[in-house]
């Protein structure tokens, strides 16, 4: 989180006296990030998610990512783009990425950093097309088949108990699945993507 | 001097809980930290945890929920064992192996095996889980609930006999005895030479499927006993091929005329992988009834089940050549084909719920005995500790391929006769109760019932079975 979003955050809140609760736990959190306290800014961010904020589920997500939780930060990223599509930003979508490279979710990483690269500016996007490099690299042909079975395993594992992580594993596993030559388990991966991707009964 | 002291000693401590009287927050946000504290927590972030426990404790000093679970924390991150074993609990065997991590060396290295064993297996690492396992199994304290997982591993890698013998050792130790029973249960039935012998005692209400409202002086109810012997050998265990050999014997109480003595082998092949199974089977099935020979069957079996995450999927189809030895039932000799394709929705805590489609196409010497009959399905078990409990209900809407001769249009001329069609209704539950490895017992209700558009054949049935069953492996 830049230290520009932290003081405008901070003036709003100063020139607001009626910001909504949430607010100022979002400010503590982004201090901590800033100050490179992550326990404590996810914290923060926690509780200002709780208080409604949905923005605050995007920085959440970064702060586990800061703690080296890659599996969770994909989870958290996925719930909060679920609550509020449109706040992520360029940062947060380099950090998405990260989780999802940390996590050997390549296709995912690289969507990722693919969409923040159109926005990054000049220091930021070659460190991302060498990234998407790497990522090119590491998806031989040859071990695809292998990687989709590890993913779908990982996917079914989880689909029960963390049906958003589950979902990220699956999209990936499909997403393997149409570079395969075989299609190997396409069908499969696509049936599991979808109908994890599907909104819980009862949440319209 | 005092206060500044212990806020001293609070800021070198991470784990000190603050002194309270500093002055009350808002206790609705203390709340939401203490939320935010649990469920980090439970997500095994125990940093974070600790850092919502404490902001909710400078906001409500007298949380006693914030102050349990500051101490939690700190009692796992002091015990490293400790937390593997919270996080184990939990169903979280990745987390549980990152603190186990830092447990070597403490002196209770061997707990340390065990702990990490568990969640190796929890993992699908089976190779790994063996040796952590088999190193704690040498401490006595720890002996059988080693030997537990141990014989699970066993179980999934079709080892039957290594697993019995584990889950026998296993069942020793308090805690574990139901789940060790019923899995040793599981287990003799893997064995390479399997024995089981059933003895039941049954009443039946229309056992001759007398019509609606015939007369009384027709056979109607009439209980038996009866006797079932199987072996079945598996030279290599499963998979792999082998031979079953099965004995029947059923002796009514009056009707002496379906008095049931019947014999088959069968030779097979199954298969096992990690998520799904095969079997292939040829068998020969001859039963007698008073004494006379009264049909002889061929079978030939192909079924398969394949796990994908909640679902069972099932797919299993017979194909019977039989031969009715009776002249008066000669005409219903024929070849009878079977395909039921079913999905089961495991969704844990002990429950299986199944639908699916059963059909048959009974192909008989004679069109009017000929019939296509075809349906639903549905079965719910639930099993837990040595109890298993289970309904299953289906419909099948039978069609006889022509007009029977049998059944004739009531003042017809010249005559026309009936094509049967049936509706065929089948209600089964059961109680099942495992009595040690070996021993269980079972009752059965069964409920048959008959609509055809012939009112003779209007029948209904109920069958009442208590019965008692021991199966054991002998190698």
């Amino acid at each position: 989180m830049s230290s520009v979003r932290v003081v405008v955050l901070a003036l709003l809140l100063a020139a607001e006296p009626n910001v909504p609760a949430s607010e100022a736990h979002l400010v503590a959190g982004a201090e901590a990030f800033r100050a490179e306290s992550y326990e404590k800014a996810l914290v923060e961010f926690r509780v200002a998610e709780a208080l409604g904020s949905t923005e605050a589920s995007w920085y959440a997500a970064a702060s586990l990512l800061k703690l080296g939780r890659a599996e969770d930060a994909v989870e958290a990223f996925v719930l909060a783009e679920r609550s509020n599509r449109a706040a992520a930003d360029a940062l947060l979508e380099v950090y998405r990425g990260q989780a999802c490279y940390l996590a050997q979710l390549y296709l995912c990483a690289d969507r990722w950093f693919e969409s923040a690269a159109s926005r990054a500016g000049p220091r930021l996007a070659p460190q991302l097309k060498t990234l998407r490099a790497e990522i090119r690299d590491a998806l031989q042909p040859a071990q695809l088949d292998a990687a989709i079975d590890r993913r779908l395993a990982r996917a079914a594992e989880l689909q029960a108990t963390r049906p958003a992580l589950a979902l990220a594993y699956a999209e990936e596993a499909a997403g393997l699945a149409g570079r395969s030559t075989s299609r190997h388990r396409q069908t499969e991966a696509a049936t599991l993507a979808a109908r994890l991707a599907a909104p819980p009964r009862g949440s319209q | 001097m005092t206060a500044a002291l212990l806020l001293l000693l609070a800021a070198a401590d991470p784990c000190a809980v603050p002194p309270p009287g500093r002055g009350a927050g808002d206790p609705r946000e203390a709340a939401i930290y203490v939320r935010v504290g649990d469920s980090e927590r439970s997500r095994g972030n125990l940093g974070a945890a600790r850092e919502a426990y404490l902001a909710a404790l400078s906001r409500a000093p007298d949380s006693a929920e914030a102050r349990r679970g500051l101490e939690a924390i700190c009692r796992s991150e002091a015990d490293p064992l400790q937390a593997g074993a919270d996080a184990l609990e939990d169903g979280d065997p990745q987390t549980a192996l990152q603190s186990l991590a830092n447990a070597r060396g403490r002196g209770n290295d061997r707990a340390v095996d065990l702990l990490e064993g568990i969640a190796r297996y929890q993992l699908g690492q089976d190779a790994t889980a063996i040796p952590l396992l088999e190193s704690a199994r040498s401490d006595p304290a720890l002996g059988e609930s080693a030997s537990f997982f141990l014989g699970l591993i066993a179980l999934r890698r079709g080892d039957g006999d290594r697993a019995s013998r584990l889950f026998d050792q296993a069942g020793r130790a308090m805690g574990l005895e139901d789940a060790a029973r019923q899995l040793a249960r599981m287990a003799q039935q893997e064995g390479h030479v399997v024995l089981s012998v059933g003895a039941e005692l049954v009443y039946d209400t229309n056992v001759a499927l007398r019509p609606d409202g015939a007369p009384l002086t027709l056979p109607g109810p009439d209980g038996s006993v009866g006797l079932t012997l199987m072996g079945l050998v598996r030279p290599w265990g499963t998979p792999g091929p082998y031979l079953r050999v099965e004995g029947q014997f059923s002796k009514q109480f009056t009707i002496s005329e379906l008095d049931l003595i019947g014999g088959a082998a069968a030779l097979g092949w199954r298969l096992l992988g990690p998520s799904g199974s095969l079997t292939g089977e040829y068998a020969y099935n001859y039963q007698a009834l008073d004494g006379r020979g009264y049909l002889a069957d061929h079978r030939v079996f192909l079924g398969g089940s394949l796990l994908t995450g909640m679902f069972l999927w099932g797919a299993a189809y017979a194909a019977h050549f039989e031969t009715y030895r009776w002249e008066a039932l000669s005409d219903q000799s024929g070849v009878r084909q079977v395909l039921e394709l079913d999905a089961a929705l495991l969704p844990g805590a002990g429950f299986r719920l199944t639908a699916g489609y059963a059909g048959t196409w009974d192909a008989a010497r004679v069109d009017p005995l000929s019939y296509l009959e075809h349906g639903p399905i549905v079965e719910l078990v639930w099993a837990r500790g040595p109890v298993t409990v289970g309904a299953r209900g289906a419909i099948g809407w039978r069609t006889y391929r022509t007009e029977d001769p049998n059944y004739q249009v009531p003042d017809s001329d010249p005559p026309v006769y009936l094509r049967r069609e049936d509706t065929r209704y089948f209600a089964t539950t059961w109680l099942d109760l495992g009595l040690g490895a070996q021993w269980s017992v079972r009752g059965t209700v069964r409920l048959f019932r008959t609509n055809s558009n012939i009112a003779d054949i209007n029948a209904t049935e109920w069958v009442f079975i208590g019965s008692v069953a021991w199966t054991g492996s002998v190698l």
